[in-house]
């Protein structure tokens, strides 16, 4: 299972030069992302960071799902050789959820408490796709099928109150994968969840992200897991990349950060 | 220090009951630091709540060096015996108090801000918890999470308890800054003499702080370990070993 | 002590005391609210106001019931700016003498209806319970009336009068308060910080007062200060209908009241009051937004 896509032919998404910068409150400008450069292939790249380091930013604003108040400038973002720079407003609305799809932390806030679970799936796939209801109910069903849900037609009716965390997440991944992306960003996706849970929902990303053979965008500030699950690292800190390398040598890294945060894990 | 026997929890809503701790006992020695560690929802806080009244609905017997609680005894002996840090450092102090307040409102309340060295105090606790005194005056918005889960740590050790209850302290601290927490932890234990029960979901930060673990699941004690069995993976109990499987990172194998 | 360092001191990251921390929130709380064109407008028109009638004497060329009945319903002109009313009275100096009514007026309910408001909101929050059920179904029975009926009905056995229309409007303007300061206490009563306060042992009148209060406040002011509009409103309908302010009271609701009957051919008697009172309440409407805007978390 040792797929380095590293070779820069076959990069899903490349980054150049991404800036992000703030607005305080009293009205001076914080630069937070200081232009950083990474790209992602077919492949699980976990990114590393603290609090701060701009880890979240990178993925939103190549999402362009920012905050109000900041402004993102980038030389270059391509996916699969297409410029996302220059797409309008309305462009990046289509893109978004069909090429690129996000996880967020917690489930409970990306899910609308209003809807049963059924129709937020069918919802997102008509979103993207010129299908009918119907069609959309029965793809939502197999949906939930692939990311092992027990009780998927019970799970369909379901308020996302009646659903644990881990419940929430499958959801989440089963409603962020239907439309086929070539990339899943996951943002701290297990952060919320108890450990246990936590391997179940690794273990599902590693399963369906190896069969579609997409990109995995993988946020996370817990070291020990990132360097468990993915192929390759990015470690960021205060806005900068730091150090690159693959999943398997992050014990050896060099990079006194790196070196910090790896002495500061506990472990057992 | 620390002899629990015995305690439920029940909490009712309406008709519903649910029993969120069933029937866990538990003793600490004095100086001893005890672990509870649980998944959510296996009643670990809960077991917190209850010994310090915030959650008065539970039956059995709690003694705390030698004094008796019961469900609405929290007094002021009491709370100079026993003190909390809590989870959420932006949470736990409150938005428009300066750490001086925070600091000095403690003492007012136990009488003591009037006596000359409640200055001395003040100055002394910021610096035993590692906080500089240019801090005294600002607002939690402007200090760090772990600055502020210092003031919290400070606040909680001004009374000068003997006690120390833990709710999930550096789990949401990032990990350079959990591992000074941990220090400090450590240090005013050995400088004050400490009786600590840390309630955690990290088996990894257990094992490093306690002597002694309990594993909590569904509001039940399932078994008691010492730092060292944990740690050396020395248990039958099946939810013991998948804690630790689950704690130990992600391997496709074992999945 | 120049700009500067005053400036540098106000916002300094390592405050000596308790007073420079707290006036350097005051300060960075301020400069947000400047970025503000709209809530600066709304202050600037409150400010103007207060202006006004702290300086109405000096402002106002005549007297406001200066009488001149060989002058009477005059539009404008050199003499009198605004023209005269039926009484010959110089319209531009009752518009500014009526500028204190409505400050006196709103200013006198919002001190009588915040504390009242936020004191039974907060109890019932924080007492829960029986104590909360009976102070939110009074709460609810007065507010299932609608304001400007329940202070005619209070005016009514009170008798007309500035006073009492003072007194309707409280009577009837606390609810809403009560509501807003329980729905914010119910929050934060449930805080780590709150359990840490009664860890620490402090006594519920110590965190009702010392935490749970001051954070209702922001809630009140803004909530205060968008009503101020619609308070000043509904004092210019009492006057309007005769029962709040008497004549010769300047006060701009009697004022349009007064001008009714002359109102196709001498339109400026009732205009000029009605345009008055539109700036009033636009500029306290402009300021409460404008603080929402900073005091409010939800909105940041």
């Amino acid at each position: 299972m040792n797929r380095s896509a590293n070779d820069g032919m076959n990069n899903l998404i490349e980054v150049e030069n991404l800036r992000v910068s703030f607005r305080t409150r009293l009205g001076e400008e914080s630069e937070v992302l200081h232009g950083i450069s990474f790209n992602v292939g077919h492949e699980k790249l976990g990114i590393v960071g603290e609090s701060g380091s701009g880890k979240s930013i990178t993925a939103r604003s190549i999402l362009r799902i920012m905050p109000p108040g900041s402004s993102t400038t980038a030389d270059s973002i391509s996916f699969k050789g297409r410029e996302l720079t220059t797409l309008s407003e309305k462009e990046m609305c289509k893109f978004r959820g069909k090429h690129i799809s996000m996880i967020m932390q917690d489930p409970k806030y990306s899910l609308n408490p209003t809807m049963r679970i059924g129709d937020q799936i069918a919802e997102m796939l008509r979103l993207h796709t010129k299908i009918g209801k119907k069609e959309a109910l029965d793809r939502s069903l197999a949906a939930l099928e692939s990311v092992h849900m027990r009780d998927p037609e019970r799970v369909m009716r379901a308020y996302p109150l009646e659903l644990s965390g881990g419940m929430g997440q499958r959801v989440m991944i089963a409603m962020m994968l239907i439309t086929a992306p070539g990339l899943l960003i996951a943002d701290e996706p297990t952060s919320a969840l108890d450990v246990s849970v936590q391997l179940q929902i690794l273990s599902l990303l590693d399963e369906l992200v190896t069969k579609s053979n997409m990109g995995l965008m993988f946020i996370s500030h817990a070291l020990h897991m990132v360097s468990s699950f993915c192929d390759r690292v990015i470690v960021m800190y205060k806005g900068n990349i730091v150090e690159t390398c693959a999943a398997s040598e992050l014990a050896n890294a060099t990079h006194p950060y790196t070196r910090r945060l790896l002495d500061a894990t506990e472990t057992i | 220090m620390i002899s629990v026997r015995g305690l439920t929890v029940t909490f009712t809503n309406g008709e519903e009951k649910f029993v969120a701790v069933d029937d866990v006992s538990f003793d600490i020695a004095e100086g001893e630091s005890f672990g509870l560690v649980g998944e959510s929802g296996s009643g670990k806080s809960t077991i917190l709540k209850a010994m310090t009244g915030l959650v008065t609905s539970w039956t059995g017997e709690v003694s705390i060096n030698g004094m008796g609680v019961t469900p609405n005894s929290r007094s002021k002996s009491f709370c100079k015996l026993v003190q909390m840090v809590f989870q959420d450092p932006y949470g736990s102090l409150h938005p428009r108090h300066t750490v001086h307040r925070v600091l000095s409102e403690t003492l007012a309340i136990h009488g003591l801000d009037k006596s000359a060295d409640s200055e001395t105090k003040i100055t002394e606790v910021l610096e035993s918890v590692g906080l500089e005194s240019a801090m005294r005056f600002r607002y939690p918005h402007q200090l760090s999470g772990g600055q502020r889960q210092r003031v919290a740590i400070a606040r909680a050790v001004i009374l000068e308890p003997l006690v120390l209850l833990l709710d999930e302290p550096t789990s949401a601290l990032d990990v350079s800054v959990q591992a000074e927490v941990l220090d400090l932890f450590e240090k005013l234990r050995d400088e004050r003499g400490l009786t600590m029960l840390l309630v955690t979901h990290d088996l990894a930060v257990v094992a490093r702080m306690c002597g002694r673990i309990a594993v909590m699941r569904a509001g039940k004690l399932e078994e008691q370990v010492t730092a060292n069995q944990l740690r050396a993976g020395d248990t039958d109990n099946a939810y013991t070993q998948h804690l630790l499987v689950a704690s130990r990172g992600f391997q496709r194998s074992e999945v | 002590m120049n700009v500067k360092s005053t400036i540098e001191w106000l916002v300094s990251d390592e405050p000596q005391s308790a007073r420079q921390a707290w006036l350097g929130q005051l300060f960075i709380g301020f400069r947000a609210f400047q970025q503000n064109v709209l809530g600066m407008t709304g202050l600037g028109i409150v400010l103007g106001i207060i202006i006004i009638a702290a300086l109405a004497p000096v402002i106002a060329p005549y007297a406001p019931d200066a009488q001149d009945l060989s002058h009477r319903l005059e539009p404008s002109s050199a003499q009198h700016w605004l023209g005269t009313d039926e009484f010959g009275r110089d319209i531009f100096s009752r518009i500014i003498y009526g500028t204190t009514y409505t400050l006196q007026f709103v200013t006198l309910v919002i001190v009588a209806i915040a504390p009242i408001g936020l004191l039974i909101g907060v109890t019932a929050a924080y007492a829960g319970g029986v104590v909360d059920h009976i102070l939110m179904r009074i709460t609810d029975i007065f507010l299932s009336f609608p304001r400007l009926i329940l202070a005619l009905a209070f005016v009514a056995t009170l008798g007309p009068g500035l006073g009492n229309a003072m007194i309707a409007i409280v009577l009837t303007a606390w609810p809403p308060y009560a509501r807003v300061a329980r729905a914010e206490a119910l929050r934060i009563r449930n805080s780590d910080f709150i359990s840490a306060a009664k860890i620490a042992g402090a006594p519920p009148r110590r965190i009702v007062l010392g935490h749970i209060v001051p954070l209702c406040i922001p809630t009140i002011i803004v909530r205060g200060s968008l009503d101020m509009g619609s308070i000043i409103l509904t004092a210019a309908s009492l006057g309007f209908l005769g029962l709040g302010a008497q004549p010769p009271q300047p006060e701009w609701g009697a004022m349009i009241s007064a001008g009714r009957q002359y109102f196709l051919e001498q339109w400026w008697i009732s205009t000029i009051p009605g345009i008055a009172i539109c700036i009033a309440t636009i500029g306290f409407n402009l300021l409460g937004d404008g603080l929402r805007d900073v005091l409010d978390p939800k909105y940041r």
